[in-house]
């Protein structure tokens, strides 16, 4: 079912974009002349709630749909880091938040057809306040502890809509006790 | 929250599947970033079907993108003025056969808000039925199936199922119509 590539070359090279394109022989024989494929590195997310049961979120204008909703903790893996340590990088950072028990909750991709990333999703318990927020000169955020009724209600008002956060949310929601 | 103010734009790409927009923003800090990329996409569909006979209907095909042999639901993108559920109708039944049944939209992602400009919709279609044979697209080379709601679970959690638009509806329905958790249905009442 696998296809072959018979021709790849790169058309943008940049930090935050790399476009591919290949020529490809599908499993039928047909060829496939210009297929895109975008090249990312590993990304990160955390569903972090802290010892007093308040979830740990995020809210923060997206540009590409020109829209403020409400996430939860994520960003990009860097080299040499392990998805654990990216995600208690991150949640650090961009919330001052750390220390607690992590499990791995889920891995998913935002675009299997053409992205060539995952998704490492991790839950959280009983974080706590350990630095300061630092964030990157191009992050605008600001943080909000919001209880468990409060989180289901943003998910029930499409008020959380990236895939990659409101899959392991509704995980979470469907296997806790 | 204020959005960013966007200077100036240049697309690197424009083809079939791929546009690629380079964006010059300004935040509200004041910073302003010469380079941020967009791409484009038009709407996409998802379509968690059920069969009269309560089976769901997957399929399993080939990512070149994650080089994987992915299950999945039935998916597709909307034609230029055409309605989701119009779409979501047309990719059922051009990538199955199945078709007929009732259909209420059931939830509103996105893959990737910070770069892609596309919202994806969910439709539920229940009692669905096998209609006619399959037409799919040249890239296409779909195999499908019915499995039970134990089976589809079973794949969401080893993670054979791995798409964010797919796994979060999915999730969103395997949350509201598990019977052993008390606390989500009455949160969420019996009906879907």
């Amino acid at each position: 079912m696998g296809w072959k590539v018979l021709f790849s070359e790169y058309l943008i090279s940049r930090p935050w974009l790399t476009v591919r394109r290949d020529k490809l022989q599908l499993a039928d024989g047909r060829i496939a002349p210009e297929y895109y494929v975008l090249e990312y590195p590993d990304w990160v997310n955390v569903i972090a709630i802290t010892k007093e049961g308040k979830f740990v979120m995020e809210r923060q204008y997206r540009h590409a749909i020109g829209r403020t909703d409400f996430e939860i903790p994520c960003g990009i893996m860097e080299k040499g880091e392990t998805p654990l340590e990216a995600a208690k990088r991150e949640l650090k950072e961009e919330t001052g938040y750390g220390n607690g028990e992590w499990k791995l909750l889920m891995k998913l991709s935002p675009n299997p057809t053409s992205m060539t990333n995952m998704t490492f999703c991790f839950l959280a318990t009983d974080v706590e306040i350990i630095d300061e927020q630092r964030l990157d000169a191009t992050e605008e955020l600001t943080v909000h502890l919001l209880s468990k009724g409060e989180v289901r209600d943003l998910l029930e008002r499409n008020e959380i809509i990236q895939s990659l956060m409101v899959a392991p949310l509704l995980k979470f929601f469907m296997q806790e006790k | 929250m204020k959005k960013w103010v966007k200077r100036g734009q240049e697309y690197l790409l424009q083809c079939k599947w791929l546009t690629v927009r380079k964006d010059i923003v300004q935040l509200p800090s004041g910073l302003v970033l010469d380079d941020y990329y967009v791409l484009e996409y038009p709407t996409w569909v998802n379509v968690i079907a059920i069969t009269e006979d309560g089976l769901f209907v997957i399929e399993k095909q080939y990512r070149h993108g994650t080089e994987s042999i992915d299950f999945e639901i039935c998916a597709g993108t909307c034609e230029k003025d055409e309605e989701p559920i119009d779409a979501a109708k047309r990719e059922l039944l051009e990538e199955t056969g199945y078709g007929g049944g009732k259909w209420t939209m059931y939830g509103i992602s996105n893959p990737n808000p910070a770069a892609m400009t596309n919202l994806n919709y969910t439709f539920l279609a229940e009692g669905v039925k096998k209609i006619s044979q399959p037409h799919q697209e040249k890239t296409e080379d779909i195999e499908f199936f019915t499995v039970s709601r134990g089976e589809l679970l079973k794949l969401m959690e080893n993670g054979e199922i791995k798409q964010g638009c797919m796994l979060a509806m999915l999730w969103k329905y395997m949350a509201k119509t598990n019977s052993e958790n008390v606390a989500i249905n009455r949160w969420l009442g019996k009906t879907i």
